[in-house]
């Protein structure tokens, strides 16, 4: 197997077993489902184009979505994102039974929305790379900063989130 | 009492209870003190009780937030990277397009709106590759089917996205229709509209509310509407396109733009 064959096998993989993940790190940050497949993808396309496995992949995943989630929102003051206020799924006219248990459903997502936003940005992002299963190092590497400070920051944006969220009954 | 011994009566810090919640098994030295400790240590136990439940009362609440993730193939992204495009692969840096089309608009808009026989607008109309102010205004690509019928407007095979850019800062209508095989139209009524096109770009110099009717093909997931100067656009959502397959996009400045079915 050539060398190139060799890293288009690796990328496959690491597609099949990585991007829901980062999907889903994007989907808990922003909210939008669509933005966080487009920069989800968009930051796989950049790794092929790399051509090569960076030593810490998953934290150069992270630092790439983040970049293009940052350039996405400095563009999009100047954008009227239409699809933004559309909601993601329109289920219609569920079981009466199961209606309160959806209302709940949405109290807790928006609570847990709220809660989030109530932290710092880094805070947001290093919470839920963390519950993405990042480790400290690359938890460092996708937010850029020192790796020894993780774990105590961790500790007070747990703190903080748990606070926020204590306010919200849950 | 030798080191060891005394190591362990200290008190564990936030660090350390971090390094044993978050990454258990990757610091053996941290976690055999704290383990020691706080066999010892009521305080330090509970402390750590409290940590281990708050990262578990996270991790719950974050799950609320959670969708089934899209079923996106390694293929269309691969195909993206080395430049294929295949039609509907839905995979764009949408912040490099809208940077790069928003630069084109403004200069386009100047342009179009001031002087059309300027040196500046003759090099908008080659960029665009067909077409000047005064010729026939319906043009189908090679390959693109025209109906007798139609109305004025181009026709196009878009390759895997579409740029359409409205240049004027006049209230108008576009209704937008969703339909099968790969070909898309933009025609008006309207006699006075121009139009220019290329592979991904229809460039519309359009009269004072004059109503366009656009048709996509289904597939064609990545569609980009500037009007007066402003994304109005930027992708087919399922929600947005509906069971009837069409909806309105009113054209006129950024912020009273929106879609209806």
């Amino acid at each position: 197997m050539s060398g190139a064959e060799s890293f288009d096998a690796v990328f496959r993989q690491l597609f099949d077993e990585q991007f829901p993940s980062l999907f889903r790190y994007l989907h808990r940050l922003t909210g939008d489902a669509d933005l966080a497949e487009d920069i989800a993808q968009e930051a796989f396309v950049k790794l092929y184009q790399r051509g090569a496995m960076p030593e810490d992949t998953r934290g150069w995943m992270g630092a790439v979505a983040n970049n293009l989630l940052r350039d996405d929102r400095r563009t999009s003051k100047r954008r009227l994102r239409l699809l933004a206020s559309q909601p993601e799924d329109l289920s219609a006219g569920g079981s009466p039974e199961f209606a309160d248990e959806a209302v709940l459903s949405d109290e807790r997502r928006d609570a847990v929305r709220v809660a989030l936003g109530r932290l710092p940005e880094r805070d947001r992002k290093m919470l839920l790379l963390r519950h993405e299963g990042y480790s400290y190092r690359e938890i460092a590497h996708a937010l850029g900063m020192a790796e020894r400070s993780v774990g105590t920051l961790l500790i007070r944006a747990t703190r903080a989130f748990q606070a926020a969220i204590t306010g919200k009954g849950l | 009492m030798n080191l060891d011994e005394k190591h362990h009566l200290l008190h564990i810090g936030t660090a350390e209870a971090a390094f044993v919640i978050h990454e258990p098994g990757l610091h053996a030295r941290i976690e055999k003190r704290v383990n020691a400790h706080v066999a010892g240590c009521e305080k330090c136990s509970t402390l750590l009780r409290v940590h281990r439940a708050q990262d578990r009362k996270v991790a719950e609440l974050l799950a609320a937030l959670d969708i089934p993730a899209p079923a996106t193939q390694a293929n269309s992204v691969v195909a993206r990277a080395i430049g294929e495009l295949p039609t509907g692969a839905g995979v764009v840096s949408r912040g490099r397009r809208a940077a790069a089309a928003l630069a084109l608009i403004s200069v386009a808009a100047v342009a179009a709106a001031a002087l059309p026989a300027s040196p500046l607008h003759r090099l908008i109309v080659r960029a665009f590759g067909t077409g000047t102010s005064g010729q026939p205004t319906t043009s189908a690509r090679p390959g693109v089917a025209r109906p007798q019928s139609a109305p004025p407007g181009v026709f196009l095979k878009p390759d895997s996205s579409l740029d359409i850019v409205f240049l004027g800062y006049d209230a108008g209508l576009v209704h937008v229709r969703i339909v099968d095989g790969t070909q898309a139209s933009l025609t008006s009524a309207d006699t006075g509209s121009k139009y220019r096109v290329s592979n991904d770009r229809i460039l519309v110099e359009q009269s004072p509310r004059a109503t366009f009717d656009l048709t996509l093909p289904r597939s064609l997931r990545v569609v980009h509407i500037w009007a007066g100067g402003e994304l109005t656009l930027d992708r087919l959502h399922r929600s947005l396109i509906g069971d009837t397959g069409s909806f309105t996009i009113p054209l006129s400045r950024a912020g009273s733009t929106k879609p209806s079915h």
